[in-house]
């Protein structure tokens, strides 16, 4: 299902943090990681996600590196911080609280983890 | 396959979005080679080459828009800070000149440090906006460069108490050569870590020959600590129990040419280290500076002029060379308190732990490399400077960086100051280039199996 775009606008650093959480990874396998994870529910387009990347990697929150493996292109890779993975660990924990309002509101009163 | 034409055009008009020029090859490889990935990607599902590329430029949107949102994030980092720090330094050396020793008899040189001084700006400000990463380009050049300026050095500079008089000062340029000399022999293994060693060797044998025990011990240092962080990185490729080996090589070549340095100049290591920790060992002769000071500094107040000896009082008022060269912390202090001596320690201890600080968050390594060699050599000088007026003086201080007066340490300094916040403005978008293929890597670019074929290809490739 495609989704409104301000829904996952609030929500695309928190994701890519967390896809970076797990490995080290370049840019276009970031997006297909997210769609194949969220059964194509997040499409992120790459001009969003290169800019995004840069600027979390000017606030420190991650790093990047270039390495050639098998294949003939460079590519960049990007790693969290311990400063990201801060973040990540708040971002995680305000979503948490806040997806949980959402849900109670939405189901009139009943959370879909209490269900 | 090669990146078609319109994938160039694409990212081409990406990075026109990008004022910073430095920023546009490292962004231009990155959108090119996510284009390529994105098309191969739509080629495996079924699409004609053409089609997939076509396709996979619009997925990745506007190229204008896209570059816009990338210009907001790259820009170069003026360094304000560490400007603002080295403007400080400049002042309380032109301040301590007009209002502590300033002679009207020999007023000239007040306008001379000022001439001196403008130069030394201009310095600084062609070598901030340089760029730093030719120093990785061009090593080699860099490094002889500076070998040939120490030779016209020898053959043009006159000889102040046997020393070459600005070849010593060129020996401020030894780390920075060193360090890319360091970064060439990278990825070099055992033949990397021999040519630094000759390297390291020529240099300080041209320090020995100037001679300069401070700019020896300067370089020697500097070199032992750059090495260190190289071996530390796993710059050079050899076994764990080498690597720790390798660590004590330059302690070693340090020592022994110390010995061999002091032997030429009569000297004996272990006298020259007794009587810089006891000066009366020797009052008349070279502990005769160590005293002095020592008796200044004893009599100092906090505040205010302290309590000079009477032997010492003509020396200290008249305004003579030694005092605003060697031992600048010394007369202050005794003249105006420890407080000014504070002063001066506080603001050069911004400096230098902003500066470190601003060094480890260099991405690339020739960044690094770079802006470490010029902290030491400007460390190692204030460092040197500040025990010799303490009168612990083993051997005569270069300078206290952009304080003391010396016009050919004050430009030489700026230079470098420059040079190593060029880094630090422009070190963020400046990243290690990824290693060359190895041989390994042709073979199985040559022959791939794939989804249950085999693939033999004869053609010459290109990147991407």
């Amino acid at each position: 299902m495609a989704i409104d775009k301000s829904l996952l606008s609030g929500s695309t650093t928190m994701l890519v943090l967390k896809l970076l959480d797990g490995q080290d990874m370049y840019g276009y396998q970031m997006i297909e990681e997210l769609a194949k994870r969220s059964d194509h529910t997040f499409e992120l387009k790459a001009g969003t996600l290169y800019p995004l990347l840069h600027s979390l990697e000017a606030k420190e929150l991650i790093s990047s590196y270039e390495k050639d493996e098998d294949t003939q292109r460079p590519r960049r890779y990007y790693q969290i911080s311990r400063k990201g993975r801060k973040l990540l660990a708040e971002k995680q924990a305000e979503w948490i609280t806040y997806s949980g309002a959402v849900n109670r509101v939405m189901q009139g009163g009943v959370s879909i983890a209490d269900a | 396959m090669l990146m078609p034409e319109s994938f160039k055009e694409y990212t081409e008009s990406v990075c026109r979005q990008l004022r910073w020029k430095k920023a546009r090859p490292v962004i231009g490889r990155e959108i090119g080679a996510h284009l390529c990935d994105q098309r191969d990607a739509l080629m495996k599902s079924g699409m004609d080459e053409d089609t997939a590329a076509r396709e996979a430029i619009r997925q990745m949107g506007n190229a204008v828009e896209i570059g816009m949102e990338l210009d907001r994030v790259h820009r170069p980092k003026p360094q304000w800070g560490m400007l603002a720090a080295t403007a400080a330094l400049l002042m309380i050396g032109l301040l301590i000149r007009l209002f502590i020793f300033n002679d009207e008899d020999r007023s000239g040189l007040l306008s001379v440090r000022l001439f001196y001084t403008a130069v030394g700006i201009a310095v600084m400000l062609i070598a901030y906006f340089l760029d730093f990463s030719l120093l990785g380009k061009y090593p080699k050049t860099v490094y002889f460069s500076v070998v040939a300026l120490s030779i016209a050095g020898f053959c043009v500079s006159y000889t102040v108490n046997g020393q070459s008089f600005y070849t010593q000062y060129i020996t401020l340029l030894f780390p920075l050569s060193f360090s890319a000399i360091i970064f060439a022999a990278r990825n070099k293994g055992y033949g990397g870590i021999i040519l630094s060693g000759l390297a390291f060797t020529l240099l300080a044998f041209i320090a020995i020959c100037v001679p300069s025990v401070s700019g020896l011990l300067l370089f020697a240092i500097a070199g032992m600590v750059l090495l260190n962080v190289a071996v530390y990185r796993r710059w050079f490729d050899v076994k764990r129990t080498h690597r720790f080996l390798l660590m004590l090589i330059p302690a070693v070549l340090l020592i022994a040419a110390f010995f061999l340095f002091m032997r030429t100049r009569g000297d004996h290591l272990w006298n020259r280290l007794a009587v810089a920790l006891n000066p009366s060992l020797d009052p008349n002769g070279t502990g005769y500076l160590g005293n002095m000071t020592r008796a200044l500094l004893s009599g100092a107040n906090l505040f205010g002029m302290g309590n000079v000896p009477e032997s010492y009082r003509t020396l200290l008022m008249e305004p003579i060379d030694l005092f605003q060269t060697d031992l600048i912390l010394t007369a202050l202090t005794s003249l105006l308190g420890w407080m000014a001596f504070a002063v001066i320690m506080i603001a050069l201890l911004f400096f230098i732990l902003k500066g470190f600080s601003l060094c480890f968050k260099q991405k690339s390594s020739l960044g690094l490399f770079v802006s470490l060699s010029i902290m030491i050599t400007l460390t190692m000088q204030v460092l040197g400077y500040v025990l010799f007026n303490l009168g612990f003086q083993f051997s005569a201080p270069i300078s206290l960086p952009l304080i003391s007066f010396g016009n050919t340490a004050t430009v030489v300094n700026l230079g470098l100051i420059g040079f190593m916040l060029s880094v630090f403005r422009t070190g963020d978008i400046v990243k290690d280039e990824p290693m060359a293929y190895k041989n390994n890597k042709l073979l199985s670019r040559f022959l791939s199996w794939d989804n249950g074929k085999l693939t033999i290809d004869f053609k010459v490739h290109e990147r991407y």
